[in-house]
């Protein structure tokens, strides 16, 4: 028992983790706090919560609740010295923000010490584009500091000089010149209004009317948002208490939202008419959609959209299965994951990651393969690097010297493309030298035998003349992953866009299953999925092979399943991949084509081929929220709602089903997708009985084995991870305890040779390779970002080169470059950096005027289809 | 009275050499650490008789040592280190110096006996960096210990590990604090971190950490050779053994002198320091550095032990005396001191970052005969919002000082207020 103030709190609540200041909070009472905030450390600095325990005077936030205590928050004594402790305060700095309201309601004058100092600080600082620096209102709590370096670990803000010229420093010169990544942390944190942000000035005075908890559009971490509105305002976005993303968020997540409601937000439909797109109204728009496809079918094919919902792909796929009789149905997985997912199924049994993000905090050693994560992931990223900080040893896989590679204890730094020829050489040392866990071989794997005659050829000594990095490297690698209790894996698409990506995400399961780390905590391989559907567009059967929940289409019990669900018969033939469309289409057997929120001409590989098969279609319909290259090449255009706008459920990197809310009405007469589609399908002579997206998921949870336990009010909090195999499962964070869903229950290891790309026996023209890849302040095609402020962290795509090959052409930071092969042209902004190494470049992929994919090239994984961006030669030469 | 001849870190300081190893050896040293090694004596042991000399912490705080070494956890899979705080900046404070320039193996000796008692195989001294020579003497002992085979992987062959490093600070009075000063160690801003947790269970590097200052721990291996209880015996109840005493200020002789615990301190000032110099008269004294009150030059016959200064009223501190004559202004001496702790606070809790601000400008305005309204009240007012409301004791130290001077000096205090200039010194 506790006592605060004569009112008791029973010992459960005393647990050891709670200070004494979460125990008088608990019981109401008031007792004011300024530099404490759950998401960072103790502080203990503003001294403003001071109490009586057992009749000392202690700070609350930094004294632990404990059984026995007596306290007292409310003496007079406590009264009068809060009340001059405030006027203190005041007389350093004009606090506002909670800070400041908190000091008014205390009746804090500023009369009691009227010799104000001169603050310490600098002019008010508004150089960046988000964030806004005025020192004249810190009490230097420091939260900022702890928020940065212990929710971001960016290590922006120090404090600086000592006493009364104590000051917050963030290094030489303006703001934007900080090593910043605009999280948001500090200003989301800041008591006073010191560090505030764009979007709470832009929304001064608009007045609060509710706070929505929703999942983030952009990457697949799938963070959750606490989204501030006033009508049809967005006032702020704060990170929600989730055990995905800790209230943290990134650049993007946070501030990237004004896109919403950007001027060129398609408003209404769109129809061809002379050539040009012409708005009409939606019942002309839905039948012209309806009776191309029907008069096309089955020539025509659905192409998914990985950015909107499970139900709105669950649609999209019945719609064509059951209304067009094809199958002939993928998402923009095929371009990213579908290695990751066809390398796991066919090693693990199931394509999906097998532990959670909360993993990353149990692991020992983390084994991160091409992955960006600090940029492509943020708020992962951050979460990385706040283990390795606490001592988690990395191994970074990466041509590129990324940020997590340089604070790696290893940085595998391999020639591009030899990804095969590196994770052999890491197995053949882990065979080689014994490092296995022999019981999990023995009763959980299949095909050892057969694997360790297979890779003691691959040993280190071996590949490191194909892969480039040490032999010696790989060993220290293998022992440090075999000699940790818990090592974990994760991965990017460095990794699946390859050649042989599949193969590759093959080998990162062998490594795993060599050393016995799957189905248990802190361990597995991840694949860190890029958009922040692209899970669940794939659990919804959005490709050619499978229905919803993987269910085979080539399987008649699964056929005659789904015909009797949705009453039509099921398509028997297998249908196209992605890339297999365009080729269809360039051939004229494909007619017509949905293109459903993707812009493809920007973000396909080899793009004048993806433009020459588009134009060649009669008919191409295309749904999205901006116009786009895509959309230029429609007939018909239809306006869909952004996720800030709509119901539903995404489905993140760990297989979280997490809640999608809907916070403002959609702008003009555009609909939410799931409506749309429905209409689409009413028009087809194939209506659809849902009203709201839960039922859609009533309706998933019916025909998807995984899904059974999923509904909405199931997932009002903190989401469900599949498999959800009945109402009553909590879920599943990791996969495989038991058993692998594979024939014998077991996992099977798999022999693959490397294979040297295509693309490097055609250096026809480069002399370079180009890899190809994201940046922090951009998502995919830049639609969304480029059209909020992040445009200005960056105005235009990068070119990374190695300062030996700039010299050798004459380049510096800055200059505009010609990317050359025989696939086109392309341009970039040249970035010189030793984060490549020589003789290879990196160009991100934001913006349409630099062209980045019409160099990249035709090559394609050899079994998911997925093409290979991260390797193709080019010339540079200076535009 | 004790026997005031009984010398024990100074006996030897006619001998000029004494910092080398050579001469502290000829003159016995580390004899206690072959006794302790070679002639079996547990950790346990000499654990037992630093407990029973009653050796207090000679840093100011006079916490007794044996006790302190007792926090330690009994089971720890992490290391465990030894610091000596020799960061000596106290104001009017001088005597670790002399221990580390003139007598250095003494805190060698020292610290290689404690770490075996505390089974700690890690010394680190934090070395205030302005005293060069200190710095230089110390470096120079280690060296030549470990070339003996004092320190090092296998002290005198027995397997026991000692490994000590000398660290000079960069000259932040806060770094003496024990937190501020593992903080420092650790490569970071000098702050002091909240307590708990002590540093015994988590201090350097999170790890169990004993801190002690230079003269306490200069003086266990006397303690070691001769047993504890002829230590105590040396001193005072409950005021084990000998200090080393100083004097500074308007006397003939200021200097330092090794004496028990428990003299007089109108012995201190009088016969060793030889009284006022040029015919003036004491004001009053500073008994143990600056964060002392002031006491009376009445009040100066009182027992140089812990709890009898502080039944006078102020503290024994570091045991330098600073005494100070008629004709001094308090209100500028406070003033000077005010600055001090203005300049030194860490700037982490807004009590003392603000008030030492406060009670500096208002002293100084004071002393100009320019008070604001409110005087002396608003004066006190400022030290109560800071005492015990900080995280560590610099805060108390800046405000105890000023308090001591009202209450003693109130009617000098007074008489500034509206003065429009200082009434004593113009």
């Amino acid at each position: 028992m506790l006592t605060i103030d004569g009112k008791s709190i029973p010992l459960a609540c005393v647990d050891g983790r709670h200070t004494v200041l979460d125990a008088a909070r608990a019981v109401g009472a008031h007792v004011p706090a300024f530099c404490s905030d759950r998401r960072v450390t103790t502080g203990g600095h503003c001294r403003m919560c001071m109490v009586e325990v057992d009749g000392r005077v202690v700070a609350a936030c930094a004294t632990a609740a404990r059984d026995g205590q007596t306290v007292r928050t409310d003496t007079p004594r406590l009264k009068a010295y809060r009340q001059d402790l405030g006027e203190l305060v005041v007389s350093e700095a004009a606090a506002g923000g909670r800070a400041g309201a908190e000091l008014a309601t205390m009746g804090v004058t500023g009369e009691r010490y009227p010799l104000r100092r001169v603050a310490a600080g600098r002019p008010r600082d508004e150089s960046h584009p988000y964030l806004r620096l005025d020192l004249n209102a810190c009490i230097l709590c420091r939260l900022c500091v702890r928020a940065c370096d212990e929710l971001q670990g960016q290590f922006v803000y120090a404090v600086t000089g000592r006493g009364a010229s104590t000051h917050i420093s963030w290094g030489e010169g303006a703001f934007k010149d900080s090593p910043c990544v605009s999280c948001g942390a500090c200003a989301s944190i800041c008591p006073t209004g010191a560090i505030t942000d764009r979007d709470r000035e832009r929304s001064a005075g608009l007045i609060e009317d509710r706070v929505v908890q929703t999942t983030c559009s952009y990457c697949g971490v799938g963070c959750q948002l606490a989204v501030h509105a006033a009508g049809e305002h967005i006032l702020r976005i704060e990170g929600a208490r989730s055990p995905v993303n800790h209230e943290h968020l990134c650049v993007k997540g946070r501030y990237a939202h004004t896109f919403v409601h950007h001027e060129d937000r398609l408003r209404e439909p769109l129809m061809r008419k002379s050539g040009v797109l012409t708005p009409v109204t939606w019942r002309e728009a839905l039948d012209r959609v309806a009776s191309e496809l029907r008069a096309a079918a089955p020539n025509v094919a659905m192409l998914s959209s990985s950015r909107c919902t499970n139900e709105e792909n669950y649609l999209a796929q019945k719609w064509f299965r059951a209304a067009f009789d094809t199958n002939n149905v993928d998402c923009c997985a095929r371009v990213c994951h579908a290695p990751s997912a066809a390398g796991m199924r066919a090693t693990l049994g199931t394509g999906a990651a097998t532990n959670s993000l909360e993993d990353l905090e149990r692991c020992d050693v983390l084994l991160l393969s091409g992955s960006n994560t600090t940029e492509s992931h943020p708020v992962t990223g951050a979460r990385i690097k706040q283990a390795v900080l606490g001592g988690t040893r990395l191994i970074v896989v990466d041509p590129r010297r990324t940020e997590l590679a340089r604070m790696a204890d290893l940085h595998l730094r391999l020639e591009p493309g030899t990804n095969v020829a590196l994770l052999n050489s890491l197995a053949a040392a882990l065979v080689d030298e014994g490092l296995l866990d022999r019981a999990f071989l023995e009763t959980r794997v299949e095909g050892f035998e057969a694997y360790a005659r297979f890779i003691s050829a691959c040993l280190p000594e071996d590949m490191e003349a194909i892969t480039g990095v040490p032999a010696s490297q790989v060993r220290r690698a293998a022992r440090m992953y075999a000699g940790a209790a818990r090592p974990m894996q994760a991965h990017g698409l460095g990794m699946t866009e390859h050649f042989q990506g599949s193969e590759g995400v093959m080998l990162l399961c062998n490594l795993a299953l060599l050393v016995g780390a799957v189905g248990r905590e802190g361990v597995g391989v991840n694949p860190l999925r890029g958009q922040n559907n692209v899970q669940g567009a794939a659990d919804m059967g959005c490709q050619p092979d499978s229905t919803t929940g993987y269910q085979r289409v080539d399987d008649p019990a699964v056929r005659a399943k789904f015909t009797a669900a949705w009453g039509r018969p099921f398509p028997e033939r297998e249908g196209l991949t992605l890339p297999q469309m365009y080729d269809a289409a360039r051939r004229g057997e494909l007619k017509a084509m949905y293109i459903f929120g993707e812009d493809v001409v920007q973000t396909d590989p080899d793009a004048h081929s993806v433009v020459a098969a588009l134009r060649a279609l009669d008919f191409l319909a295309v749904q999205e929220i901006f116009p786009s290259r895509t959309s230029a090449l429609a007939h018909v255009v239809l306006p869909g709602a952004s996720f800030l706008e709509k119901d539903g459920t995404f489905t993140n990197g760990e297989r979280r089903i997490q809640r999608v809310r809907q916070v403002l009405d959609p702008v003009g007469d555009a609909r939410p997708d799931w409506r749309i589609l429905c209409d689409l399908m009413a028009a087809s002579g194939f209506p659809q009985p849902f009203t709201r997206p839960s039922e859609i998921m009533d309706e998933i949870a019916r025909v998807h084995p995984g899904f059974t336990g999923v509904s909405y009010p199931r997932l009002v909090r903190n989401g469900l991870q599949w498999p959800v195999p009945s109402a009553e499962h909590p879920g599943t964070p990791i996969l495989h305890r038991e058993s692998f869903p594979l024939p014998g229950g077991k996992a099977r290891l798999v022999c693959v040779e490397y294979r040297r790309s295509p693309t490097l026996d055609a250096r026809r023209g480069g002399d370079l390779m180009l890899i190809t890849g994201r940046v922090l302040a951009h998502y995919n095609s830049g639609s969304m970002t480029r059209r909020t402020p992040n445009a200005t962290l960056e105005p235009a795509d990068r070119l990374q080169m190695h300062p030996t090959d700039a010299d050798a052409r004459g380049l510096r930071t800055g200059d505009v470059v010609r990317l050359e092969n025989r696939f086109g042209e392309a341009t970039g902004c040249v970035e010189v950096t030793d984060a490549v190494a020589p003789g290879t470049v990196f160009l991100t992929f934001h913006h349409p005027e630099s062209n980045t994919n019409f160099v990249t090239s035709d090559v394609q994984d050899r079994i998911a289809g997925c093409p290979e961006y991260k390797l193709v030669p080019v010339a540079v030469s200076r535009a | 009275m004790k026997n005031l001849d009984v010398k024990i870190l100074t006996k030897h300081l006619d001998d000029p050499e004494l910092h080398t190893l050579a001469a502290y050896e000829r003159h016995g040293g580390y004899g206690a650490l072959r006794k302790a090694l070679k002639g079996g004596m547990t950790p346990e042991k000499i654990h037992e008789e630093v407990k029973a000399s009653n050796l207090r912490g000679r840093g100011g705080a006079g916490f007794p040592t044996g006790i302190k070494w007792g926090f330690l956890p009994k089971q720890t899979e992490k290391p465990v280190y030894l610091v000596i705080n020799a960061d000596e900046g106290e104001p009017g404070t001088f005597k670790d110096r002399l221990i580390m320039e003139r007598n250095p193996h003494s805190l060698i000796e020292g610290c290689i006996l404690s770490c075996f008692a505390l089974k700690a195989n890690h010394c680190f001294i934090y070395i205030r960096g302005e005293l060069f020579k200190a710095i230089k003497r110390i470096e120079q002992a280690i060296e030549e210990a470990r070339a003996k085979g004092y320190v090092g992987p296998n002290v005198l062959g027995t397997g026991f590990r000692c490994e000590i490093v000398a660290h000079p600070g960069a000259g932040a009075y806060i770094c003496g604090e024990e937190m501020a000063l593992i903080e420092s160690l650790e490569g970071k801003p000098g702050q002091p971190r909240n307590k708990p947790p002590f540093p015994a269970h988590v201090g350097l590097f999170g790890c169990p950490t004993i801190v002690n200052n230079v003269e306490t721990i200069a003086y266990v291996p006397w303690i070691v050779e001769n047993g504890g209880q002829a230590y105590s015996d040396l001193g005072s109840d409950r005021n084990g053994g000998l200090k080393i005493w100083g004097v500074s200020g308007s006397v003939k002789r200021p200097g330092l002198w090794e004496l028990p615990m428990g003299i007089p301190m109108r012995y201190l000032i009088e016969e060793c320091a030889g009284g006022m110099k040029d015919g003036k008269v004491m004001k009053g004294v500073i008994p143990g550095g600056s964060s002392c009150p002031p006491m009376l030059a009445r009040e100066i016959d009182v027992a140089l032990d812990i709890e009898s200064i502080k039944k006078a009223g102020s503290m024994l501190g570091t045991g330098c005396v600073t005494v100070f004559e008629e004709g001094i202004c308090t209100v500028r001496l406070a003033q000077r001191i005010a600055h001090f702790y203005e300049h030194e606070s860490c700037g982490q809790c807004t009590p003392c970052r603000e008030g030492t601000g406060w009670l500096y400008r208002n002293v100084k305005r004071l002393e100009h005969g320019d008070a604001l309204e409110g005087g002396l009240g608003l004066l006190e007012s400022i030290c109560n919002r800071i005492l015990g409301n900080t995280i560590c004791a610099l805060g108390d130290a800046a405000a105890m000082p000023i308090q001591g001077f009202i209450q003693r000096f109130g009617d000098e205090w007074a008489a500034h207020l509206g003065a429009g200039r200082c009434p004593i010194q113009g």
